[in-house]
């Protein structure tokens, strides 16, 4: 009797956690251009801040955006759409392009009127904050042009971008001349702040 | 010369005279206390010599040296009594019988009455256990040893030393039974174990042993023969003894025994024992007539039984443990048995658990109060008169006792059992025996020669004192015997030579200093410095201190400082690279050097907290802990931690957290909780609760992650998903069978999260990648996941079988334990499986072979690479497809990937209580040579999900593929071979195929052969790879290999270095060299050469200090 009891329980057990299941989607794509940007919180797209993979919104948030891909949704994506894919790669490879250009998208969202009223400001604080991301966590990060040789410094295209935007450069960054002639940012005590760590972590 | 001369004529006719003396009457009648001598009988020792006999020496051999030798005050005034003769036979067995008149018992040796002043002995470094292997040492170590020894015990007066013998206990060769009767005058009882610990049968190791079993009785019958007809004629032979508490292991099963009701059990198993010892004792006296047979009963176990099966036993011998008295034992054993008692082991333990302290005076104090009981029991004295000696328990401590296998070195206090006679420590529900303190004497560290000091107790100089009394003496009544100890005050002895200062609140724990240098260089590598011949140095400092502020209660602290730290070694992973300074490069493009950080920070500690109703263990890296797996953590969920060294050199704070383990009401539950409980783990805590109730065992596990991992600090150790665990265990074990069922529910915390899997299929598919592609949830199913195992013992056969079945997310660990053998090929933990694997064992003699199967399945194979797309013309966005992997994924194919697997295993090892797969082998193994063969060829036919890496900045990320399928084998062959004692060889040589961990798709073949080798306290250490990985995780991560490999270390230390802990005071010198292709990192091509192989070199020296 006791053993009947036992083999109805798991029989039903197992019923029961297989009918639980959902049916399997089948994966075919989607439209980025029609993607509406909606503030989810001040700090997404901003390193470090990996909010954006929480964000039901971002439809990129399960995927790993490819390099060559990443550029062309830069491009033709649409303004959100773009953000939403960079911002994704950004939070899942942190480095200082995907910081720079996730700024560049939050930029051209505030400039392209794409956004509630009420957020527009929002959103501008944010581009500004992750343009100084770049400088903050990484100064050292290069663009390089289309033959792959001449480096730019992401920094120095960062601080500019801030300054358009009406921001303030946070920290001790100036623009000084380099070798060449060029404006290039730097800081100028030459330190590393020692709260690097903790900012960008 | 003269003087010469006559002395040793002197030496030469005592002997004959008294000799001859003692064999002039077979049978004799001891007179009455006080009363005239009977005619014949020899004098006893004191009583007036015949005229112009010399005085015996009482030590014809050098006294030992005056640092070892107690203070004047404390040598005896007299001679040894009858303990120590003065007469040694040398031209064959000594005649030892039991007489029994009105008065009592007493042992005559060769004629003359003799108590048993005797000492359970043995030699036992620090450092070694139960398979140090003392008698297979050279002559010169065993004649260093036991001229030490034995010294010490002659003038204690101790006249008998207990040792085991025959069959697989070996035992001491005939001739140094001689030597020591011989030089010391001290007698030596062969004790066969009759199994008592295991016994090999047709070469297959059972314990419990079966006394029922017919091949059992005949093996040790058979033994018995060649041990009494090897020793029988050995001058020094004393006493054949049988088992050891053998009465306390009537466990072994059979269905003649388990039909029986269980309170009869024990009666019936008692009775094969002992009818057991009854042949035994039957055969010895057929074989042997000049010395008696005893045994090593548990107490008073079974006397009835032994009285009806063993009826011709001629001394009661019993280990007791009574702490102050042992009350009617003798009063017992004179009316149930009729035979005379001798302590085959008693004493007390030398610490007191209560103050967590060393207590020599407790121990000098039982052992007083015991001794006196024996005098005033035995014969002539008016009482019972059955005693006729005893053998202390034991002579120096046992640093191996607690666990045996584990801790060697370390002086343990954990207190492993109760006993409330001793009541100067005892406090109810608590431990108060402290296996590791039993010894009258304390020990020091060995030297190369496995030679170590030792320091005796109060207990030694106060017996020194006591067995002046000679107890035959016709004068030595019960009144002069208390008079006599009552003088005996153990707290005048308390300021015996001792390793107390180890034992003091605080105690400077570890001091350890190292001075190493680098000189390095190297060609076509790319970082440009690396190719100049560098010079640099390292220093590094540890400073731990240790406190005992109560009972129960030890923590300590280890600091770890820097001095300069090199930049250069070809390793650059390394314990003090934390302290490499830090450069930036201002404004002007020079670099600042900021000075390097974190010079000083705690390397390791711990808090032990022991008491009546938990042992809390706490540790920082520390000592780490062993996995549950024999304690029904069926599923792996608590792996173990021991790998000190390697986290060492990545900086990791792990393990780091505590242990609670319940005792008493709560005796099973164990709970785990901490920051990273091993390495790689999440803030987590886990609880189980365990229980045997009879053959059955059951568990119930559950572990719960706080919070996830921040980061990660080696590709190896990559902290999972923050999750949930439950498991349930329920396991029967018989004598031949044993079960184990097991089920999991695992990341219930995943239900709802999205996945993917993949399709193959035709016509169109997904991005036209031959693959259907489709989204689905974790579901409760998937977090389901059980597993059964059945052990069938048939020895020599040994077989089990596996199954297990694991839903997508039931996650579990890996199985750390070993069954039959130590095969490498075992079903995953990971879930999304499901798996079955079978083994067989077969050991024949000194030969073992071991095949093994294992089919694995993934329920969710892995994802194929399907590059994602954007079509800009419609802004379609096309997601690619990556393998899984443990950062985004709820579940991903790795370990658990689809395997057909073979393994055979096969070992040599003619000495199988040094097991050959046992963890410390390597160390412990006895053999001259003994060898593991093992292959394993696996079919793999598809690949993995992606691997997750660390990259330069100490990032996480996931490869977007894996290696592909491919078929590997692998054939790994390991040696140990003894070349002398202090000589050894510890050697693999391995081929075989392997994957790199990331996406590389290039299967590396690999070669080559690693090892150690000593000789004393000389060193070597060595490897020859060939196309191998690099020694970090992120050389097989990246399949970075390179051509060639070799490195040779030599060192010279001040003590045998140890395999499994490096560090030692020591000096040596190490050289390494690499080759380097283009599949090496740092590797640059030199265009002029492209073929031109790259090379890296470092010649590192070291002084290391250990303390």
């Amino acid at each position: 009797m006791f053993s009947s009891y036992i083999k109805l329980s798991l029989v039903g057990l197992v019923l029961v956690a297989v009918a639980c299941g959902d049916d399997p989607v089948y994966e075919f794509g989607f439209n980025t251009t029609g993607i509406e940007f909606e503030l989810f919180d001040p700090t997404e797209g901003i390193h470090p801040s990996k909010v954006t993979l929480n964000n039901p919104r971002n439809p990129f948030r399960e995927f790993g955006v490819s390099d060559d891909t990443k550029f062309a949704i830069l491009g033709d994506g649409g303004n959100a759409g773009a953000f939403y894919a960079w911002a994704t790669v950004l939070a899942k490879i942190p480095i200082g392009e995907n910081q720079f250009f996730t700024a560049v998208k939050l930029r051209d969202l505030y400039e392209s009127n794409e956004l509630a009223e009420e957020d527009r400001e929002t959103v501008r604080r944010m581009a500004v904050d992750g343009f100084q991301a770049v400088l903050d966590c990484f100064p050292e990060s290069l663009l390089f042009d289309a033959s792959g040789t001449v480096p730019q410094r992401f920094a120095t295209l960062a601080y500019g971008q801030i300054l358009d935007l009406g921001g303030v450069v946070q920290g001790d960054w100036v623009v000084v001349e380099d070798s060449l002639g060029n404006p290039t940012a730097v800081r100028s005590t030459g330190v590393d702040p020692l709260d690097r760590d903790f900012k960008c972590r | 010369m003269k003087s010469a001369i006559a002395l040793m004529a002197t030496l030469l006719v005592w002997p004959a005279v008294a000799t001859a003396q003692q064999y002039e009457e077979e049978t004799v009648v001891p007179t009455p206390s006080g009363g005239p001598m009977a005619p014949g009988v020899p004098p006893p020792p004191g009583a007036p010599r015949p005229p112009g006999a010399p005085t015996p020496p009482s030590d014809d051999f050098a006294p030992p040296p005056a640092s070892e030798m107690p203070a004047a005050s404390q040598r005896p005034e007299t001679p040894p009594p009858g303990s120590a003769p003065t007469i040694r036979k040398t031209d064959g067995p000594n005649v030892v019988k039991v007489h029994k008149d009105e008065r009592g018992y007493q042992l005559l040796i060769d004629g003359k009455p003799t108590m048993v002043f005797g000492m359970n002995w043995g030699y036992m470094p620090i450092g070694q256990n139960y398979t140090y292997d003392f008698w297979g040492k050279p002559d010169e170590v065993i004649i260093k040893a036991l001229d030490a020894e034995m010294r010490w015990l002659k003038d204690m007066h101790v006249n008998v030393i207990r040792q085991y013998a025959g069959g697989m206990d070996g035992g001491p060769p005939p001739r140094w039974i001689k030597y020591i009767y011989e030089k010391y005058g001290i007698y030596t009882v062969l004790n066969h174990s009759i199994g008592r610990y295991g016994m090999a049968i047709d070469g297959v190791w059972v314990s419990p042993v079966d006394y029922s079993d017919e091949r059992f009785r005949s093996l040790m019958k058979e033994q018995i023969t060649e041990l009494v007809e090897g020793y029988k004629d050995t001058p020094g032979v004393l006493m054949w003894l049988l088992g050891n508490e053998n009465n306390y292991g009537l466990y072994w099963k059979s269905s003649e025994i388990e039909d029986l009701p269980e309170a009869k059990q024990g009666d019936a198993r008692a009775t094969f024992l002992y009818s057991l010892f009854g042949e035994v004792t039957d055969l010895i006296h057929s074989l042997d007539q000049n010395h008696p047979v005893s045994m090593a009963n548990g107490d008073l176990g079974f006397l009835d039984v032994i009285k009806k099966e063993c009826p011709n036993i001629d001394v009661f011998g019993t280990n007791v443990y009574r702490g102050m008295s042992s009350g009617d034992l003798f009063e017992r054993v004179d009316k149930e048995l009729g035979r005379p008692l001798m302590y085959t082991e008693f004493g007390s333990d030398a610490f007191n658990a209560k103050t967590g302290r060393e207590d020599q005076v407790a121990q000098a104090q039982y052992l007083r109060s015991l001794w006196q009981e024996i005098y005033e029991q035995s014969h002539g004295k008016g009482r019972v008169g059955n005693a006729i000696g005893g053998m202390i328990f034991q002579w120096s401590d046992g640093w191996w006792k607690y666990k045996q296998d584990v801790n060697l070195d370390k002086h343990d206090t954990t207190a492993s059992w109760s006993n409330q006679a001793y009541l100067s420590d005892w406090v109810e529900g608590q431990n108060n025996m402290n296996e590791e303190w039993f010894g009258i004497a304390a020990k020091g560290k060995p030297n190369v020669d496995g030679i170590y000091t030792v320091y005796p107790r109060a207990a030694y100089y106060l017996l020194q004192d006591a067995f002046t009394l000679d107890p035959y003496a016709s004068d030595t009544s019960i009144e002069k015997i208390r008079q006599h100890f009552g003088r005996l005050g153990p707290r005048s002895y308390d300021d015996a030579e001792s390793r107390l200062m180890e034992l003091g609140w605080a105690r400077v724990s570890r001091l350890r200093v190292d001075f190493d240098t680098y000189t390095t260089g190297g060609r076509q590598l790319n970082v440009p410095e690396r190719n100049e011949t560098r010079f640099d140095h390292t220093e590094s400092f540890y400073f731990g201190v240790e406190v005992k502020p109560f009972a129960g209660v030890r923590a300590e602290v280890v600091v770890n400082g820097l001095g300069n730290v090199a930049l250069n070694p070809i390793n650059e992973i390394f314990y003090e690279n934390r302290g490499i300074p830090v450069g930036i490069v201002d404004e002007s493009g020079e670099v600042r050097d900021l000075g390097g950080f974190n010079r000083f920070q705690v390397y390791e500690a711990s808090f032990d907290w022991d008491n009546k109703y938990f042992l809390l263990e706490s540790f920082f890296r520390g000592e780490g802990h062993y996995h549950w797996g024999y304690e029904g953590d069926f599923f792996g969920l608590y792996p173990e931690v021991h790998q000190q060294y390697d986290i060492d050199i990545y900086n990791a704070n792990a393990p780091v957290g505590f242990v609670f383990s319940g005792k008493d009401k709560v005796d099973g539950l164990k709970v785990a909780y901490g920051p990273q409980l091993w390495w790689g783990a999440n803030p987590t805590v886990m609880a189980k609760y365990y229980r045997i109730f009879g053959d059955f065992k059951f568990a119930v596990m559950h572990q719960e992650d706080i919070a996830q991992q921040a980061s990660g600090i080696a590709s190896s150790v990559i902290p999972q998903p923050k999750s949930r665990k439950s498991t349930l265990f329920f396991g029967y074990a018989s004598k031949r069978v044993t079960l184990e069922l097991g089920g999991i529910t695992s990341r219930s915390n995943f239900i709802g999260d999205p996945y993917q899997t993949a399709r193959q299929a035709d016509g169109p598919t997904y991005l036209d990648s031959g693959y259907y592609i489709r989204n689905n949830t974790v579901n409760f199913a998937d977090t389901l996941g059980g597993k059964a195992k059945l052990t069938l013992n048939a020895a020599p056969f040994f077989w089990y079988v596996q199954g297990g079945y694991r839903g997508l997310v039931s996650d579990g660990g890996a199985d750390q334990t070993m069954t039959i053998t130590a095969w490498s090929l075992k079903e995953s933990g990971q879930g999304n499986h499901w798996a079955v694997s079978t083994g067989l064992g077969y050991y024949a003699g000194k030969f073992v072979l071991g095949p093994n199967f294992l089919v694995q399945r993934p329920l969710e194979g892995p994802l194929p690479f399907i590059p994602d797309l954007f079509d800009s013309e419609t802004g379609t966005y096309y997601p690619g497809v990556n393998g899984r992997n443990q950062l985004d994924d709820p579940f991903w194919v790795r370990s658990n990937r689809e395997t057909y697997g073979f393994e055979l295993l096969l070992g040599f090892d003619p000495t199988p209580a040094t097991q050959l797969w046992a963890w410390d082998n390597l160390e412990r193994e006895d053999a001259k040579f003994s060898a593991a063969l093992d292959f394993v060829y696996k079919i793999l036919p598809t690949a993995q999900d992606s691997a997750v890496a660390i990259n330069q900045d100490l990032i996480l990320f996931a490869f977007l593929t894996s290696a592909p399928a491919r078929n590997l084998w692998d054939v790994s062959l390991r040696t140990v071979t003894n070349f002398t004692y202090k000589m050894r060889l510890v050697n693999w040589i391995y081929v075989g195929q392997g994957q790199a961990n990331g996406d590389s798709p290039r299967t590396v073949t690999r070669f080559g052969t690693y090892g150690w080798y000593k000789y004393g306290t000389f060193n070597i250490n060595y490897h020859l790879k060939f196309n191998d990985w690099g020694p970090y995780d992120y050389y097989r991560d990246f399949n970075l290999t390179f051509p060639l490999q070799a490195m040779l270390d030599f060192s010279y230390a001040l003590e045998p270095p140890g395999m499994y802990a490096p560090a030692s005071t020591r000096f040596g010198v190490r050289g390494q060299f690499r080759n380097l292709d283009k599949f090496s990192g740092r590797y640059l091509i030199d265009p002029q050469d492209p073929g031109r192989k790259g090379r890296e070199w470092e010649i590192m020296t070291y002084v290391q200090f250990v303390y």
